[in-house]
């Protein structure tokens, strides 16, 4: 239900709406520097019979492999200069 | 041999109203001064050829502040305000003029308010979408602007295209609009073939507690996969 707090509070910066074929709503939220994603499927959103159907949190992370490549372009570009 | 004889002469005038026409005249004028009441009214006009006036005012209220500068050359004017809420504004009502701002710093960034919003974290950004949708229907996102906040809208756009191969290459006409279903009533609107987008040179401006709509429509005669992308910031 996090997700759904956030949405009705405002704390997010993109909301992403996929409809579903029956008619319930999947919403993703997210913030800058805000290390989660709040992904839930809601019925009758904003409607007297509103319903979390899913609720999920995404946990927002640089892949190791990536990481590690940064690193060492950035050591590489130190030692270039 | 000076023009002006040498004056200097301490005044005090304590009373419930008082007024005092000052005239100097001389070649060399100092005049420190320290006024202290509950109600302070001093125009002052001040003409000469040379002026260094370093104004410093602390007050609860202070009700205007009118600076009208004539100079041919100011050396540094610096402005310096502290207050913990206030509202700086400036009026320029000429027929003609220009306005030139050169900002010679190191470091220095000019931000419109959308972009002052993006590099805050307070900028808004919606997208929906919805499959396979027949002609006169729409996907939508809906949202409440939360109580104490205003949402103000700078973008939208959006696209349509064929849900089925066999009708890519026809005319996908689409439209996009904002509806606020509070007060409800379309906020704007517009369309084309296959995508649309409008950056508002004007905000629009929902209001707390208002739910307002970003939707996307097929008016295409077979079915399309449409979405919608709103920007903003909320404040």
């Amino acid at each position: 239900m996090k997700g759904l707090h956030k949405l009705y509070t405002g704390d997010f910066n993109n909301m992403s709406v996929e409809v579903q074929p029956d008619g319930s709503r999947v919403v993703t939220l997210s913030k800058s520097g805000e290390g989660k994603v709040y992904r839930f499927r809601v019925k009758d959103l904003y409607g007297p019979n509103e319903e979390v159907l899913e609720d999920e949190e995404i946990k927002v992370e640089t892949p190791k492999h990536v990481k590690k490549r940064v690193k060492e372009a950035m050591k590489d570009a130190t030692t270039e200069t | 041999m000076p023009d002006y004889a040498d004056w200097t002469e301490s005044i005090e005038l304590l009373g419930s109203e008082v007024m005092v026409p000052f005239d100097v005249q001389g070649a060399y004028i100092q005049v420190p001064m320290d006024l202290q009441g509950s109600l302070i009214q001093m125009p002052v006009d001040i003409q000469g050829q040379y002026i260094d006036l370093k104004v410093d005012i602390v007050a609860q209220t202070v009700g205007s502040i009118a600076i009208d500068i004539s100079a041919q050359s100011i050396g540094n004017l610096n402005v310096n305000i502290a207050a913990q809420t206030g509202n700086v504004n400036v009026n320029i009502a000429a027929q003609s003029g220009n306005v030139t701002i050169n900002v010679a710093a190191q470091s220095v960034g000019v931000y419109l308010q959308p972009e002052w919003a993006a590099a805050q974290g307070t900028d808004k950004n919606f997208r929906a979408s919805q499959a396979g949708l027949s002609f006169g229907t729409y996907g939508y996102a809906s949202y409440a602007v939360p109580t104490g906040k205003t949402l103000y809208i700078t973008h939208i756009g959006g696209y349509s295209y064929a849900h089925a191969v066999a009708d890519a290459d026809k005319n996908q006409i689409m439209a996009i609009s904002i509806y606020d279903a509070t007060a409800p009533g379309y906020l704007f609107e517009t369309g084309g073939n296959g995508g649309a987008f409008a950056n508002l040179s004007k905000p629009i401006r929902v209001p707390a507690e208002h739910t307002v709509w970003f939707m996307a429509w097929n008016f295409a005669n077979h079915d399309c996969d449409v979405s919608v992308s709103v920007s903003g910031y909320e404040v």
